[in-house]
């Protein structure tokens, strides 16, 4: 225990310390209040926008849904991106300087350093997430009457596990090469694909880049569409599986 | 049964044969020098020792275990030490002493412990990216040792060092054989002399000599007279003249070297010749075996060790 313990400590601490953590939450908490604000003041922002323009510009009724699709686009998009820069670096950017060697040595297994890389990327995402849904649930509880919070926060265990697969995918790419760019490529790859396949009918129902879908879904009170979940776990135990097999065989070189 | 046991271990990447059946047997204790030029096998063979590596085959056991049981036993100091910069120095003991287990009260009562030995206590709580090479190089000495290992393997500890770290890092491990078993690498020949109980020289993946330092030096290496020229020309000359009187010699830059027993046995000759020939002769030395001739001895088709 005091080995696993003390890897996830390692973790954590250069999350912290690399400022990975406050990136984060500076990203959530963004998106968290811009979300409805932007959708909430979109009718003033679009009038001055008219008039500097003289045309007029009509919109309907902004609701709550405007807020929600704000946030689901905002975080779906530039969050992947964000978590894909954070991530692509968690073992390749340490075997290309030589730290891993430090980990390697010692009595631990190599599913144990991915695993704790996992803990703690999945620590980082409550973290994050959980400010975004407050910061989100307040102003559009306070903005928009009639929101629902409840279910609102109960779909974000979605963009938790949208968020969880992605990282993830990260770190498995990031076992397998030396260069943190490649792993970034490659994920941001996979992610480019699932977005392409969630357009092909039925086998699109598995694609995991289909659980934001399940925010809105839940929050309207549809039942969700289990797919996606599936997809997800899928991915990443194909992904971590081939990740660690590679990694467990890889030797440093020079 | 040795500390360190290797059974005629190989590694191979590809067509390029690293490690071609290294057998070795090195007894708790010991002060290890492993010896050989650049890209002889060396870090090699300590990454499959540390299982940091597979062997290709053969196989090995540490303290009598092997695989990940033997990484219980081991502390390792890479060749350049890379540890986490945003750390602090106390921390990455407790996080190194974690990893093998320590208990906190253990960890509490040892990390100053170490620090103090390895010199580094008034920079334990600097990030190590602020610490010099030295420092660096003692740290990882520090966590090497910290949680009491049966081998320590230290792969050219003092190589990238300046000559104060380096003698302060070769005074750490001369504490050190006090504690445990050394496994060291170096192509610094003087350091190994100096510290090393035991020697092996490895050449092109194959352990050419394995012997105890003093043995080694006493029926592979003799002392040597040095006659000193002023001009290469007469080196060349004086080399020549003994050779037409058999007498073995070498000769390098402004040197002829001859071996003291040849030197002792015929001394009035080779100053007779000396005079008789207009030699000017600067300075006649007597210099000690050294390891250096053993080295050169074994690895004769690498001209000079840097």
């Amino acid at each position: 225990m005091f080995r696993e313990h003390a890897l996830i400590r390692k973790e954590m601490m250069e999350m912290v310390r690399t400022s990975r953590l406050l990136i984060w939450i500076v990203f959530c908490a963004f998106f968290g209040i811009a979300s409805p604000l932007t959708a909430y003041y979109m009718p003033d922002i679009l009038s001055m926008v008219g008039a500097t323009e003289n045309i007029v510009i009509q919109i309907g009724n902004i609701t709550y849904g405007d807020a929600l699709e704000q946030y689901i686009k905002n975080f779906s998009q530039i969050g992947t991106i964000v978590l894909i820069l954070i991530s692509m670096g968690a073992v390749a950017a340490e075997k290309a300087d030589g730290s891993i060697q430090f980990l390697l040595v010692r009595p631990v297994g190599h599913m144990a350093i991915v695993g704790a890389k996992l803990a703690t990327l999945a620590a980082m995402l409550l973290i994050g997430i959980a400010i975004a849904t407050i910061a989100m649930g307040f102003y559009t509880w306070y903005l928009f009457p009639g929101f629902p919070v409840l279910p609102f926060v109960v779909s974000n265990g979605f963009i938790l596990l949208y968020f969880f697969t992605i990282g993830s995918v990260a770190i498995a790419i990031s076992t397998m090469v030396t260069k943190p760019i490649v792993a970034g490529v490659g994920a941001l790859g996979v992610w480019l694909l699932s977005s392409l396949m969630g357009m092909v009918r039925t086998l699109g129902d598995f694609s995991f880049v289909k659980l934001v879908d399940q925010v809105v879904q839940t929050v309207e009170g549809f039942p969700f569409e289990w797919e996606p979940t599936v997809g997800a776990v899928l991915l990443m135990g194909v992904a971590l599986g081939l990740g660690i097999m590679s990694f467990t065989r890889w030797e440093p070189a020079g | 049964m040795g500390m360190i046991e290797a059974l005629d271990l190989k590694k191979k990447y590809g067509s390029v044969t690293a490690l071609n059946g290294v057998t070795l047997s090195i007894k708790e204790g010991t002060v290890f020098g492993f010896l050989g030029p650049n890209g002889a096998g060396k870090t090699t063979l300590i990454r499959i020792l540390t299982g940091m590596m597979g062997a290709t085959a053969g196989s090995y056991a540490i303290g009598g275990t092997s695989g990940s049981e033997a990484r219980r036993h081991i502390g390792y100091l890479a060749q350049q030490p890379t540890f986490y910069g945003w750390m602090t120095g106390r921390e990455l003991l407790e996080i190194s002493g974690s990893l093998y287990g320590m208990s906190k009260s253990s960890l509490v009562r040892k990390i100053p412990e170490m620090l103090q030995l390895c010199g580094v206590e008034d920079a334990a709580d600097r990030k190590i990216s602020t610490y010099s090479g030295g420092m660096r190089q003692r740290l990882g000495i520090a966590q090497a040792i910290l949680h009491d290992p049966k081998v320590v393997f230290l792969d050219e500890p003092v190589s990238a060092l300046d000559p104060i770290g380096r003698k302060e890092v070769l005074t750490l491990i001369g504490i050190l054989r006090e504690r445990t078993t050394i496994f060291m690498s170096s192509h610094i020949l003087d350091d190994v002399q100096r510290v090393c109980d035991e020697v092996a020289i490895i050449h092109k993946g194959t352990i050419r000599i394995h012997e105890k330092t003093d043995m080694l030096l006493r029926l592979h290496a003799k002392p040597v007279v040095n006659l000193e020229f002023s001009t290469k020309e007469e080196v060349a000359k004086c080399s020549e003249m003994l050779h037409n009187h058999g007498i073995s010699c070498g000769n390098a830059n402004f040197e002829v070297s001859i071996p003291s027993d040849v030197f002792e046995a015929k001394r009035g000759e080779i100053l007779g010749l000396m005079g008789s020939h207009d030699l000017g002769l600067e300075r006649l030395q007597r210099k000690e075996a050294t390891l250096e001739e053993v080295f050169m001895h074994h690895i004769e088709e690498v001209p000079h060790v840097s």
